[in-house]
């Protein structure tokens, strides 16, 4: 056991190096999916364990609304509002007025309404639902490997590639494991960097992935792994276009 | 029974992780349309069994709605705006009622509620059928047309087995759990049991076979809403008028 896992921290330092050898050994085998799948799993209860683990201690409490602070809350945002816009025109500052007491009659009902019961405890309820974000984490992960993984599999075919379906699932799952840095992501402001380098480190083990199993060379692996990205970009953009056409054809054609 | 039970349950772990021999089984089998009818009904009603689960769970822990209504109600008419709009006309006040009303019936709706997930233990087996049928036929029609060799009774067995991936679903036994995957993996899965079955066939075309049921289906639903969309218009129009 103990040989095995020290097996598996050996083999993830390599393919993290970008090393040939783990590459090859996901990519064959018996059933390669299913240790690919083994792998996303492992690093998606891992992720998400680290951000279960700090919400542990809020599992034992109740959670608790203060009405006053919300109070202060706006208003701190609508005096900072009116500090930079200065003079408000009249009805925009009577809806903030509306607004302001809207929201300082109806706070009071807030910790009511957290305090409705329900059939069983409400600790139970909480536990659930720290589990259920824990458990979806390798969910999520493995359908974000699957669903690029299979657009990748078509370019890499589409440029020449050889491969076969399931030896580059095998070796493009190794590709999850820098995700494992997003584990850190709980830390502020450097938090969301560990996501980016995680992509990006992904994304160069996608090209060997390809390179090795489909028996490119590197340029065309580099584009069988850009293009799905292009085409997303491309259908995204060309999305925003026809969304502000109709937009715009839409208040035209109000305004006549 | 769980004798009978083992190799099934084998074929789909293995069916699962895309194991061609998996597939080549259940398309050569004896009788494949019954076993992968058999296999598509067990997975649903595992499936099915797993949501109900997940239903009484997540009702028991969802806090009581009609509770939650009455608190936001009362929140809401003692708002000044509120009193403005009641004072506006004399249909404000019931329009409100009935939009309100109408809010908290859709989130009951959309609350877990183990009755309806009683009745998902019938539709939900009947819901993969229809699915499996639609697929098996259209994609086996699309790959012969193709140029493809395999027969029928092959492609409803490995197709059957292609569902294996709806097994992910029992996850929903614990409510919040979000079962993403699903679908992707389906159609890996497909495409394996149709690249088995045709076998003579480039993979282009095993392709094209296997997202032709799907693509047919969006382009039915497109007609059928054109064909529906303007009786349906002339249908209100004439009970207005």
């Amino acid at each position: 056991m103990k040989q095995r896992f020290r097996d598996w921290i050996a083999m993830a330092r390599a393919a993290l190096a970008l090393e040939s050898g783990p590459f090859y050994s996901f990519g064959s085998g018996p059933a390669p999916l299913q240790r690919a799948v083994l792998l996303v799993v492992v690093v998606g209860l891992m992720v998400g364990g680290v951000n279960a683990m700090i919400q542990l201690p809020a599992l034992t409490r109740t959670p608790s609304f203060n009405v006053e602070a919300l109070r202060q809350q706006i208003d701190q945002g609508l005096s900072f509002n009116e500090t930079f816009r200065g003079e408000l025109p009249p009805e925009v500052q009577t809806f903030l007025d509306v607004y302001r007491s809207s929201i300082e009659v109806f706070a009071p009902q807030i910790p009511k309404i957290m305090a409705v019961p329900s059939p069983l405890p409400a600790g139970v309820g909480r536990f659930l639902s720290w589990l259920g974000d824990w458990l979806s984490t390798p969910f999520g992960l493995l359908g974000r490997w699957l669903s690029i993984s299979i657009w990748i599999m078509l370019f890499a075919r589409l440029v020449g590639g050889k491969g076969t379906l399931l030896a580059y699932l095998g070796a493009s799952s190794l590709s999850v494991l820098p995700h494992l840095l997003q584990a850190l992501s709980f830390i502020p402001v450097i938090g969301g960097l560990f996501a980016v380098v995680a992509g990006i480190w992904g994304l160069a083990i996608q090209v060997k992935a390809v390179e090795l199993t489909h028996q490119l060379p590197q340029k065309r692996a580099i584009l069988a792994v850009i293009l799905p990205y292009l085409l997303l970009f491309v259908l995204l953009a060309m999305a925003l276009v026809v969304v502000l056409v109709l937009l715009m054809v839409t208040i035209a054609g109000g305004g006549s | 029974m769980v004798k009978q039970l083992k190799p099934i349950v084998r074929l789909l772990w293995s069916g699962l992780f895309l194991d061609v021999r998996s597939y080549d089984e259940a398309a050569d089998g004896d009788n494949p349309f019954v076993e992968g009818l058999f296999m598509v009904v067990l997975i649903g009603l595992l499936v099915a069994l797993a949501h109900l689960v997940g239903s009484v769970l997540g009702w028991a822990v969802t806090p009581h709605l009609d509770q939650i209504k009455t608190l936001v109600h009362e929140g809401l008419v003692s708002m000044s705006w509120f009193q403005q709009f009641v004072a506006s006309s004399a249909q404000s006040l019931q329009q409100f009622e009935n939009s309100y009303d109408l809010v908290w019936q859709i989130a009951h709706l959309l609350a877990p509620n183990p009755r309806l997930a009683l009745l998902a233990l019938f539709l939900t087996p009947l819901q993969l059928l229809v699915q499996w049928l639609w697929f098996a036929l259209v994609a086996q029609a699309v790959a012969r047309m193709l140029g493809g060799q395999g027969k029928m009774k092959q492609t409803f067995g490995a197709s059957a087995l292609a569902f294996a991936p709806h097994l992910l679903y029992v996850f929903r036994a614990l409510p919040m759990v979000g079962v993403a995957a699903v679908g992707v993996w389906t159609l890996l899965a497909q495409y394996v049991a149709l690249r088995r079955v045709h076998e003579n066939l480039s993979w282009p075309r095993v392709l094209t076979a296997v997202i032709a049921p799907s693509l047919i289906l969006c382009f039915l639903i497109i007609v059928l809403i054109l064909v529906i969309a303007p009786l349906m218009g002339a249908l209100i129009g004439g009970m207005v008028s």
